[in-house]
């Protein structure tokens, strides 16, 4: 037996396997937590039937263990980052936030996550879940990438694509609702009510912190641009997002004021 | 009289209201008229005081500006966000 533990939005994950995880350690190094406490969760693969060379399903399992205690409204959304501030893609799993996530980053913008988005509760700053990009094979051929001829999805580290991963919390510029299957792609403005609708359809975990994930949710849909964005193919996505207009005044906008601290006692999560 | 559930909260959102219930954990997003009838939603007017009063500030007729009404009422209601007590 041995276990790996993983850093899962701020959640020390355990998981625990029952032979060879090198292949694990050798893709989700980037996750790995080199002198963790007690973990606060595990996950045994020896139970469940999981194939531990089915990488997205071993992550899949991770951030599941992690969704109840981690301290951020967790968003189900892709980000990258352009000029210090992050462009965040919510999306259901499969409608494409990992290909155009690895699009943008060949255009020169920074990596956050493909997956999964943290959205600091307080300071609506937000962390990604930093694992590989897991592209399917019409994903790693529409971007040049080459044929992918293994199982499943291809795992490529965010520096495969001369990227940069930021690590870092960062302020949100820009939420793209992305929809496929366009003639040509096109962008135009959201409202920041719709936007709202978006990110919180896109929560994990949005019932852990109650009301305090709303006003997080409604303070990141009124300071950071909205736009619907339809899709014909990821490289001209990845150009619409890479391009995005700034307000003209600053690259946010100013929003409704921050919560007390919570440690104060003048606020705190619905049970 | 409407009147807003005791375990509603509100935010304003780029001129519209959103709103959480804390028992139900429902996040509501409001359209501008819903928005409207929300901010006149107080336990002391009736539906047909915030017609007369929305009715003055709406290039609508008078039916169609109660029905909006109505049915925002409803809508909002039906969420547990306002109780309908008769009063």
């Amino acid at each position: 037996m041995t276990g790996l533990v993983l850093d899962i939005a701020g959640v020390a994950v355990e998981v625990v396997t029952d032979g060879d995880d090198a292949r694990l350690r050798t893709v989700l190094g980037v996750l790995l937590v080199e002198s963790p406490d007690r973990p606060t969760r595990t996950v045994d693969l020896r139970r469940g039937g999981l194939d531990t060379a089915d990488v997205e399903a071993v992550l899949a399992a991770a951030v599941r263990a992690a969704i109840d205690e981690s301290p951020h409204l967790l968003l189900h959304a892709g980000a990258v980052v352009r000029d210090g501030s992050a462009i965040v893609l919510p999306g259901a799993s499969g409608e494409g936030k990992s290909t155009m996530t690895a699009a943008c980053l060949r255009r020169g913008l920074g990596y956050v996550s493909d997956e999964m988005v943290a959205l600091d509760l307080r300071s609506g700053d937000v962390t990604g879940l930093r694992r590989p990009l897991m592209l399917t094979p019409w994903s790693t051929r529409a971007l040049g990438l080459g044929e992918h001829r293994g199982p499943g999805k291809a795992a490529v580290a965010p520096e495969a694509l001369t990227a940069t991963t930021v690590v870092h919390p960062v302020r949100v510029a820009h939420v793209v609702v992305a929809r496929h299957g366009a003639v040509a792609t096109t962008l135009a403005p959201m409202g920041a009510g719709a936007v709202l609708h978006e990110i919180l359809a896109a929560s994990f975990n949005h019932y852990v912190h109650g009301a305090r994930a709303w006003e997080a949710a409604t303070r990141l849909a009124s300071t950071a641009s909205g736009w619907h964005l339809e899709v014909a193919d990821p490289e001209s996505a990845a150009e619409a997002i890479a391009t995005l207009p700034d307000p003209p005044d600053s690259p946010v906008r100013p929003g409704p004021p921050c919560p007390p601290d919570p440690s104060s006692g003048a606020a705190g999560p619905v049970a | 009289m409407p009147a807003p559930a005791p375990s509603v909260r509100e935010m304003e959102i780029d001129g519209e209201i959103t709103l959480y219930h804390e028992l139900t954990q429902t996040a509501l997003v409001l359209n501008s008229t819903a928005s409207d009838v929300w901010r006149l939603v107080d336990g002391r007017r009736s539906v047909a005081d915030i017609v007369a009063l929305l009715s003055s500030s709406y290039a609508a007729d008078a039916e169609t500006v109660r029905a909006g009404v109505e049915s925002a009422v409803d809508q909002l209601a039906r969420h547990h966000l306002v109780t309908t007590a008769a009063g």
